[in-house]
């Protein structure tokens, strides 16, 4: 008598190959799904648990929003020194310009500084040029401020004044701040809002983009 | 050499087929087109660029009619992105472990991994119900924008050729 004891020895291998690649997929897909979904506003905070932020760490809205909370409260050894280095309304200079542009001349001229520290490539260069927020980013009264209110993804906005480069206070981070107006907000608030940051991946991630 | 009853057999055997053929088989099939799906759902989120999920039209170009409604479903579309991106990992986490206990469909599994296997089908299938309504809304309005291209074509046409026609 011949019984039927599992399928064949072949047959197994296959479909532990192909598990093996399942799980390879699914491990692969997990950590780009959940990167993604980081960049979809609200979800910036999304499976981040650590709290202790180093300050080599650059300034992204994922940790500008863990920092906010942890770094005023305590900050760090670092934290300290570029907070004593830096004054409290300090805005530092961009890279091309730093080192070459007489302060006068930078105080007096309009500059548009095309990249900063640790931000990518300024997509805005002129007044009146218009634009939209795809991540929720905060708007400060000064490039300089840690605190500013919060506005959400698919808000529009018009350049009113030449941007800078500034490092907020408690951050090693330089980054590009636009001066705005944002459009179709009752009280027409203007301020500082960050053009792009380095995320978690290193890669840069851009908060606004100009307007089609 | 023992010798057992069939009774004594039966009474240790484990009863996997307590479900239709015909519905395990769907099931089966099922499973696998689960796991594709999520794949696939899960590779296009990752893959295609964020700039293209805040796409959005504007009246006065090709959509006449209907802009506002458009870019109201693509702008539900991009806020429910995140919620089902993370559902079907989730999904696809379940119909991996379904797929491993079973070596791949070879290996009888209890009843309780086909409920499993059942109710793992449902999210996905409603996701992608979902998203073929939001498709089905976007080129309705296509639709009726190229249709009303068609008949102001149509017309402009029809004046041009009475004109040309009484001159």
């Amino acid at each position: 008598m011949i019984l039927h004891s599992g399928p064949p020895a072949y047959q197994r291998w296959l479909a532990l190959i192909l598990i093996a690649i399942g799980w390879f997929l699914f491990a692969n897909l997990a950590g780009a799904t959940v990167d993604r979904v980081r960049e979809f506003p609200g979800w910036s905070n999304f499976l981040v648990f650590s709290l202790e932020n180093s300050d080599s760490t650059y300034l992204n809205e994922r940790s500008e929003v863990v920092q906010f909370s942890s770094r005023q409260s305590s900050p760090t050894a670092t934290a300290q020194i570029v907070r004593s280095i830096i004054s409290t309304d300090t805005e530092a200079p961009s890279r091309r310009s730093s080192g070459t542009t007489p302060t006068s001349v930078f105080n007096q001229e309009i500059f548009w500084p095309p990249i900063c520290g640790q931000s990518g490539e300024s997509h805005f260069n002129q007044i009146g040029q218009r634009g939209e927020i795809t991540r929720n980013i905060r708007i400060r009264t000064s490039p300089s401020n840690t605190s500013g209110t919060e506005i959400i993804s698919g808000m529009s906005f018009v350049i009113i004044g030449p941007s800078r480069c500034a490092i907020p206070n408690g951050y090693s981070a330089e980054m590009l701040f636009l001066n705005v107006r944002l459009v179709g907000v009752s009280n027409n608030r203007t301020g500082w809002i960050p053009e792009s940051g380095i995320g978690s991946s290193g890669t840069i991630v851009y908060n606004v983009y100009p307007s089609r | 050499m023992q010798h057992v009853s069939l009774a004594a057999l039966l009474q240790n055997t484990r009863n996997y087929n307590q479900m239709p053929i015909f519905l395990q088989q769907m099931l089966k099939r099922s499973v696998w087109i689960t796991l594709f799906t999520e794949s696939a759902l899960l590779l296009l989120f990752v893959v295609v660029p964020t700039e293209s999920f805040i796409f959005r039209v504007t009246e006065g170009g090709f959509f006449l009619i209907g802009a506002d409604v458009i870019n109201s479903i693509l702008e539900f579309g991009y806020r429910a992105l995140p919620y089902l991106a993370l559902i079907n990992l989730v999904n696809m986490f379940v119909t991996l472990l379904v797929i491993s206990i079973s070596l791949g469909m070879l290996l009888p599994v209890r009843i309780r991994f086909h409920y499993l296997a059942v109710a793992n089908a449902i999210p996905t299938g409603a996701s992608m119900l979902s998203m073929a309504f939001v498709v089905f809304l976007l080129v309705l309005a296509f639709a009726i924008n190229l249709i009303i291209w068609f008949f102001i074509i149509s017309i402009v046409l029809g004046i041009i050729g009475a004109l040309l026609g009484g001159g």
